[in-house]
């Protein structure tokens, strides 16, 4: 019985140790804290880590220029490992403890989606840079995200299957998760509505599926003259080149999850003359994006994805914000809404009403193993 | 002087929310009371009966999402909810169990892993009834005398008492005919048989009871959280589970509550290690079963070789495979 | 199509039954459900990831090296953090939920060494193609199956006919008379798991080969349905492993093609899970006596 008092005695103190710590007097003025919450370890983690990369190169510019009227920012890393429960107990924690100012986050809709409410009702800012689930920025008017939705991008590709490719008859594999979900039906509305017709419409699971030659054997009987992907590079890798394993010769077009150098490492010459939407590609001409892809190629070797640029814009944003009200939350909730033709590597931003952004995407296609503009 | 110190423990828990806590620490309080739920009702099933399970997230999904889609859909109040995913998680626990516990140790774990999955897999697809991967927002917070739950505090309560009946009816169990049967058919279920005792009857009982437990706590996370997807419910969180009731302590009820709440709560303390977190965790199964392996709480000796059919040094008679 | 999701199916269904050989290797002699053996699969692709391309080694000897080094890895891993429970008679529960614990210490290891984007991979395979009735087969896909075939066929020889074969077959009937008979445990066990994790590389590398990419989550399913390939097979009989894995991988294709892509694994375990119950000493295996 003893051992029973002895580790509930244990509990209890942690418990309260763990109140105290949390509770951290921070001195104001002089430090601003912006919280990232992303996944920095999982199956997403690579996203979460290119968000931090990006979100610490612009924090040590701004710094280095003086930080926000003399102070500087600080950046706390939380990882929710793309897990709701994760999610909320971070959202709990930062709320609470209010030396932060804002959250950018979270990666993943599902981690967004939970933690949102608790965002909400404690008033802090949630940020996400990519979060598309269609009902996310109505949870709360602190919720933002920084990403076309899906709602957006679908019908743009849409657009650009049947009158740009002129194609009409087109078969779909989509990943079967919300952004999944609502690309497809969106590109499907567009498509349709623009006269074409839709062969076949086939799911699979992310993370799990590897192997899609059942599927892409039944779509080649279909004789589709496009086939449509709507999934992240690692998935379409596979995609590509099962395709062309199985002798599957058609043209292919996916959203902007694709714009990944990585798609042209795994899929190599399966990824020819691929067409995909984006809002960034490290080519573009424009000053501010070579820039910063110079200086991100400069600090980590690599060059950025579209994750860091989103996010890189992200940080930007919010500084603004912070720069017209200060840190009280609810004056960096409000500025933050009214911010227009705001000028970043991820082209021209504004929130809409519901603190969406619309950005125009062009269209590109891999050509000799690089990204280049599509004709 | 024990007296004086189980007070002073009921007191804090009772007025925790008072302590000047804060609302994150509330919250994690919350959380480990839902697996203290969780850890409880599948000890009844794997330390106590025996039957060592990896499917007990599935019950616990089928829990929170009977329960939203009955609040969702056709604006049953919570409470009405939660019954019906009690009764929900407790049939399926019938239908699963009766087939799958005649098998022994390595099968049927096999068994409840694949379960669990059929189940996620489901939830996903079936996006009708579910709205698969897109999940169900807005769950409605519970209402008593009219009034919805406003912030953690009802809810911490609500918790308790969930909490502290789950534990009451484990109890009881244990010290029953039924809790006197199942360590038998623990200890050696052949044995058992040959004495008049039905094996397969006390297994599915311990199991559904295990099911319609970890549905109420379903119920009440997907009315806590407001909302709700197939990812929560996966085969990670039924070994996450079930690494709670092993750390504590199986068979023991005081190490299924204590495997429960530092398992809550260590991930938390543990996050200024962000990046090595789940790399910690990880060792620290694999310390913990070097060290401790009868859990922290457990009973010495360990005696639970029968789970799966480990030959013991001093029997000499064989047990069949697995 | 028929032909070609059979072949779809049969090619899926080699790469399973390929990790399932050595899965059932290990569960039939040591009884023990190796929760480790999807993550050291994929730490035995990584490690040959290293040699190839970082180091930039030959093919042939980073292929021998790695799965060389994940079999001492293995061994090493028996040691550390098995072998003490053995020894204390721990309940089996322990040892499997210390499997799982290595599991993620690996997969997270790995993860935080090598990031956990996925890679591409690199491959001896090039789109060489056979044509069996009408339908188009790359080489790959039949080396594959061979070399599934050959290795079963060779760990089967192994297992009848040289000593540590028999050893081995001693232990997995009653380990204590095998003790008593002279055979030392410890060494079979470590043996066995030598030969388990060089064969998880073996099939980690060639699987990767056929996908042309790795990460660090690929251990998970791939343990899991060698783990539904062994039991449906037979717990313990080699050519069961074989042939569980080639059934799951049909059925699991057809599933996808002509039902509905998103219930493919579900498929796979409900098959799994009503064999069991009809006959849980898998297809090929022996019913077992239950003795007071």
């Amino acid at each position: 019985m003893k051992r029973i008092f002895m580790s509930i005695v244990l509990v209890v103190i942690m418990l309260v140790t763990s109140a105290c710590s949390s509770r951290e007097a921070s001195a104001p003025g002089k430090e601003i804290y912006i919280a990232l919450a992303a996944p920095l370890t999982g199956d997403y983690a690579q996203y979460g880590e290119s968000f931090k990369k990006a979100i610490d190169l612009h924090v040590k510019a701004i710094n280095e220029k003086g930080g926000v009227k003399g102070a500087l920012i600080k950046i706390e890393a939380f990882d929710d490992k793309n897990d709701a429960k994760e999610a909320t107990n971070i959202a709990q924690k930062l709320v609470s403890d209010k030396k932060f100012v804002a959250v950018i986050g979270h990666f993943g809709s599902t981690p967004s989606m939970a933690a949102a409410p608790v965002y909400q009702k404690g008033g802090l800012v949630e940020f996400s840079p990519t979060s598309s689930h269609p009902e996310f920025t109505s949870q709360g008017i602190y919720m933002f995200r920084n990403v076309n939705t899906q709602a957006v991008e679908g019908p743009i590709l849409g657009e650009v299957a049947v009158n740009k490719l002129k194609k009409n008859k087109i078969a779909v594999i989509y990943i079967n998760n919300d952004w999944g979900l609502v690309t497809k039906d969106k590109f499907i509305e567009k498509a349709e509505a623009l006269g074409a017709s839709i062969v076949a419409s086939e799911p699979f699971i992310g993370g799990q599926t590897k192997d899609f030659t059942p599927t892409l054997t039944k779509i080649k009987e279909l004789e589709p003259d496009l086939l449509f992907i709507a999934a992240m590079y690692s998935d379409t890798g596979l995609i590509l080149q099962q395709a062309k394993q199985l002798k599957l010769e058609v043209p292919i077009l996916g959203p902007s999850s694709l714009n990944n150098a990585q798609l042209i490492t795994m899929a190599g010459e399966a990824a020819e003359g691929v067409y995909l939407t984006s809002n960034f590609f490290p080519e573009d001409p424009n000053s501010i994006v070579k820039g910063f892809v110079e200086e991100y190629k400069k600090a980590y070797g690599v060059e950025p994805d579209q994750f860091a640029a989103v996010a890189y814009d992200t940080l930007g944003m919010l500084v603004k914000a912070i720069e017209t009200a200060g840190t009280d939350r609810k004056a960096i909730r409000d500025a933050l809404a009214q911010i227009k033709d705001y000028e970043g590597v991820t082209g021209k931003t504004s929130f809409d009403e519901n603190r969406d952004v619309q950005k125009a995407m062009v269209t590109l296609q891999i050509r000799d193993g690089k990204f280049v503009l599509g004709d | 002087m024990n007296k004086l110190v189980i007070l002073l423990l009921f007191l804090i828990i009772i007025l925790l929310p008072f302590l000047g806590i804060g609302d994150y620490i509330l919250r994690i309080a919350i959380m480990a009371g839902i697996y203290i739920i969780l850890a409880s009702s599948l000890n009844l099933v794997t330390g106590i009966a025996g039957q060592v399970s990896l499917g007990h997230a599935a019950f616990y999904g089928i829990g929170a999402y009977t329960s939203a889609l009955l609040s969702l859909k056709l604006g049953v109040s919570f409470w009405g909810a939660m019954v019906a995913a009690a009764l929900v998680a407790g049939v399926m626990g019938f239908v699963i169990g009766l087939p799958s516990l005649r098998l022994k140790g390595g099968y049927l774990v096999i068994t409840t892993l694949g379960f669990n999955e059929i189940v996620r897999l489901i939830l996903i697809n079936w996006d009708s009834l579910t709205r698969g991967p897109m999940g169900l927002p807005g769950i409605p917070a519970p209402s008593m005398f009219g009034r919805a739950f406003q912030s953690n505090v009802p809810y911490y309560y609500l918790i308790l008492a969930l909490a502290a009946i789950t534990l009451f009816i484990i109890y009881s169990i244990l010290n029953s005919r039924i809790g006197r049967n199942l360590l038998a058919i623990r200890e050696d279920d052949v044995a058992a048989e040959a004495m008049g005792i039905n094996p397969s009857r006390y297994k599915v009982t311990a199991f559904v009871i295990g099911a319609v437990l970890a549905g109420i706590a379903g119920s009440f996370y997907a009315h806590f959280v407001s909302y709700i997807d197939p990812q929560s419910f996966s085969f990670d969180e039924s070994v996450t589970i079930l690494s709670m009731v092993v750390l504590g302590g199986m068979g023991s009820m005081a190490g299924a509550i204590l495997g429960a709440v530092l398992m809550v709560a260590l991930p938390e303390l543990l996050r200024f290690l962000v990046q090595y977190r789940m790399l910690i965790y990880g060792l620290v199964l694999v310390v913990m079963m070097l060290v401790r392996p009868m859990g922290i709480l457990g009973k010495v000796p360990f005696d639970l070789n029968f789970v799966l059919g480990a030959k013991r040094p001093d029997r000499t008679r064989e047990r069949g495979a697995g | 199509m028929f032909l070609q999701q059979l072949v779809n199916g049969i090619t899926l269904g080699s790469t399973y039954a390929l990790t399932a050989i050595g899965y059932t290797l290990v569960f039939g002699i040591l009884e023990l459900i190796n929760f480790s053996h999807g993550s050291v699969y994929m730490a035995g692709a990584f490690i040959f990831y290293i040699l190839a391309t970082q180091l930039k080694m030959n093919f042939i000897a980073a292929f021998a090296l790695s799965a060389a080094m994940t079999g001492m890895l293995g061994l090493v891993l028996e040691k550390m953090a098995l072998k003490p429970l053995r020894k204390k008679g721990a309940a089996k529960i322990t040892a499997l939920i210390s499997t799982i614990g290595i599991s993620i210490i690996l997969q997270n290891g790995v993860m935080l060494l090598m990031g956990s984007e996925t890679k591409g991979f690199p491959s001896v395979f090039q789109g060489r193609y056979f044509n069996v009735f009408g339908t188009d087969v790359a080489f790959i896909q039949v080396f594959i199956l061979l070399f599934s075939l050959v290795l079963m066929l060779a760990l089967s020889y192994l297992i009848k006919s040289t000593r540590m074969g028999k050893a081995m077959r001693a232990t997995a009937q009653n380990s204590e008379a095998a003790a008593l008979m002279g055979i030392s445990i410890d060494s079979v066990v470590s043996f066995t798991f030598f030969l388990g994790s060089f064969m998880a590389a073996v099939s980690g590398i060639l699987v990767g080969m056929y996908y042309k990419s790795i990460d660090p989550g690929i251990g998970y399913l791939a343990g899991l349905k060698a783990f539904s390939a062994a039991v449906l097979g037979g717990i313990g009989v080699l050519p069961g492993a074989m042939l569980g894995g080639i059934l799951i991988g049909i059925s699991e294709i057809l599933a996808a093609g002509y039902i509905h892509p998103g219930y493919r694994d579900a498929v796979a375990f409900a098959i799994l899970i009503l064999m069991l119950i009809i006959k849980p000493g898998g297809l090929l295996g022996k019913p077992t006596q239950r003795k007071v």
